[in-house]
């Protein structure tokens, strides 16, 4: 029975959270049409300007170019990662309207599921074929998937990983049943996050061990990786164990993910005081 | 016949952070924040039977809300229990919730930017409510509310009466067997009240649903409820029918004179009150203007009394009335007070 009526719930409020962000055109083509665009191309700005030359060498061994084409398909495949922004829980507790719904038959995490639902649906509907254009139009500056078994290796480890970056997210928006600071965490934890997962510097400038120590991490797979699967620069035995291996780590991650945000909702929902109510 | 809503020696408390004024009082909140315990409820014992109409009234802080969000299981009790549905409150499960409905008054719960329908479809879900029933419900609440076309229009370019109309639309479409009103009439003009207010009193007497009702205002509880519960300062006051109270109601009267204006030097009118029969009829003396003059007085008297006025005060106006719930409410809470 659950496993019926929860996609069905999910599905309605994906809906429902569609309607929200197509409520005003301008809202909806700045949110969720420019959105993440700015600073990969701000940071394609930056590359071009130090590297000095526009064919030039961006760092030991890399190539202006090869570092640009990887902000350009970060700049596309970072619109298909859940954004704090996206959701409004942390409004909700501070102002009071969560709480009606713990009156309701249904799990609040629905809510948050159907948005990432809808949210995963428009951008693929944005990025595909924009990836598509460009890559067609400039395929220099931004290279197609090699084949469509890499373009799936890559977008199937973007996808979990943005789904780890909603359980991450929502669990800082929970705070709200304590702090009252959590868009100053939010925009610092995405900071860190963005940095992790190469979304700020291509890992090709980074040392090493600084590249060895983000595989770690999550956004490492959500993005870093994904970008040079699609790139398609290694055999593709490698690449197949990459993509296993990227699944396999953002599993743990869901899972740890999963425990704390469960933590953090229920120990935050007993403290609930129903503020502004 | 086991209560809809039990509470039972229930009891809230609220920690609260003391921080004292200025920038000494910042720097020792930084190093050591002084915590203050706060009792929102205290030992609180209630009773709801199915198909009961309750109002809960009391002044602001009075712990009302505490009350409600303890019964609907928002947030857990100190000590003592809450049951709703013959269930522990803050454990409800989904069976017990999809017969549950709240409405805040101060809180829209439909999103502002979408027109109320989407969000009721997603009720509809939420509360597995079959389409032929939603569709009938909707209609007719629709109807009876006078909002049938406002149904596709964005909340946010609704008025405050037709958003709250909307709200109980949505609180009511699951048809609810208990339903939480937190002033719903707040801020909204007189025919708006009396259609919310007519509302709840047929759902009540059609569907059988529990209602209980928080509400500043005296008129909705004297228009809506059967029984009346008074909160102060996190205790119940007083609780019981709302038709007892109408006995005391009509046995008294409030009589309002207003003097003929023939000033003195110093500007009022000369009064000989000693003169007036007060301890005969019964009567109290319960407001004074500066040309006026309230009393209230056992109906049974009160023929007697206005005789008496006319008698002995230079009276230009007088109007004899039913003493309002608000008075007794207020003398309620004064005895209350004075323990």
């Amino acid at each position: 029975m659950i496993a019926v009526r929860v996609p069905r719930l999910v599905l309605r409020a994906a809906v429902w959270e569609l309607r929200k962000v197509t409520a005003f055109r301008a809202g909806f083509w700045l949110k969720e049409i420019f959105r993440n665009l700015a600073r990969p191309l701000v940071m394609v700005c930056v590359l071009m300007s130090a590297s000095g030359l526009p064919q030039g060498v961006a760092g030991d061994g890399v190539s202006l170019q090869s570092a640009v084409a990887y902000m350009v398909v970060v700049a596309l495949l970072e619109k298909l990662i859940f954004h704090d922004r996206c959701l409004e829980l942390s409004d909700q507790i501070f102002q009071g309207y969560i709480t009606k719904y713990f009156t309701m038959p249904f799990p609040y995490f629905v809510l948050p599921a159907g948005r990432f639902v809808q949210h995963t649906l428009l951008q693929l509907a944005i990025v595909v074929p924009a990836w598509t254009l460009l890559s067609w139009w400039i395929p220099e500056w931004c290279p197609p998937p090699k084949d469509a078994l890499h373009a799936f290796w890559s977008v199937s480890l973007v996808l979990t990983g943005s789904l780890c970056f909603l359980l991450f997210y929502f669990t800082l928006h929970a705070l709200a049943f304590w702090l009252d600071v959590v868009w100053t965490t939010l925009v610092m934890a995405r900071m860190l996050a963005l940095f992790c997962g190469g979304m700020i510097l291509p890992p090709m400038l980074m040392p090493e061990s600084v590249q060895a120590a983000f595989a770690w991490t999550f956004p490492w797979w959500t993005i870093a990786m994904p970008v040079q699967l699609a790139a398609g620069g290694m055999g593709a035995e490698q690449a197949a164990q990459l993509w296993l291996q990227g699944l396999a780590t953002l599993s743990v991650w869901m899972l740890v993910l999963v425990a704390i945000a469960a933590t953090v909702w229920n120990r935050g929902r007993r403290r609930y005081a129903g503020s502004g109510m | 016949m086991e209560p809809v809503l039990e509470a039972s020696a229930l009891r809230k408390v609220f920690r609260t952070s003391v921080r004292e004024a200025g920038l000494t009082g910042f720097l020792k909140s930084l190093v050591a924040r002084r915590w203050k315990e706060m009792v929102a409820l205290e030992h609180v014992d209630l009773r709801v039977q199915r198909g009961e109409f309750v109002g809960l009234i009391g002044a602001n802080g009075a712990g009302k809300t505490t009350l409600v969000k303890l019964l609907t299981g928002i947030i857990p009790a100190s000590s003592g229990t809450a049951r709703l549905l013959g269930r522990d409150s803050f454990h409800l499960r989904d069976a017990e919730k999809s017969r549950l409905s709240l409405v805040m008054g101060q809180r829209s719960q439909l999103w502002w930017d979408i027109p109320a329908i989407d969000s009721f479809h997603l009720l509809r879900e939420i509360y597995r409510i079959p389409s032929a029933d939603f569709d009938k419900r909707l209609q007719g609440f629709a109807a009876r509310l006078e909002v049938t076309d406002k149904l596709e229009t964005q909340l946010r370019h609704l008025s405050l009466g037709q958003r709250m109309k909307m709200e109980i639309i949505g609180a009511f479409l699951h048809d609810p067997e208990v339903v939480f009103l937190d002033e719903p009439t707040i801020g909204l003009d007189l025919v708006s009240r009396e259609t919310i207010r007519r509302f709840l009193v047929e759902h009540n007497q059609q569907r059988g649903a529990t209602i209980v009702l928080t509400s500043h205002d005296v008129e909705d509880i004297e228009a809506t409820c059967k029984r009346l519960v008074i909160l102060e300062h996190g205790r119940v006051l007083w609780d019981g029918d709302i038709v007892e109270l109408g006995h005391q109601l009509t046995a008294g009267r409030r009589i309002e004179v207003h003097l003929e204006p023939n000033l003195s030097e110093s500007g009022a009118p000369e009064l000989d009150l000693a003169a007036l029969p007060l301890a005969e009829f019964q009567a109290e003396l319960s407001g004074r203007g500066q040309h006026s003059l309230a009393f209230t007085v056992p109906a049974a008297k009160s023929q007697g009394f206005v005789r008496a006025l006319f008698a002995c005060l230079p009276v230009r106006d007088l109007s004899v009335e039913r003493r309002p719930l608000e008075d007794l409410v207020k003398q309620i809470f004064a005895q209350g007070r004075r323990g």
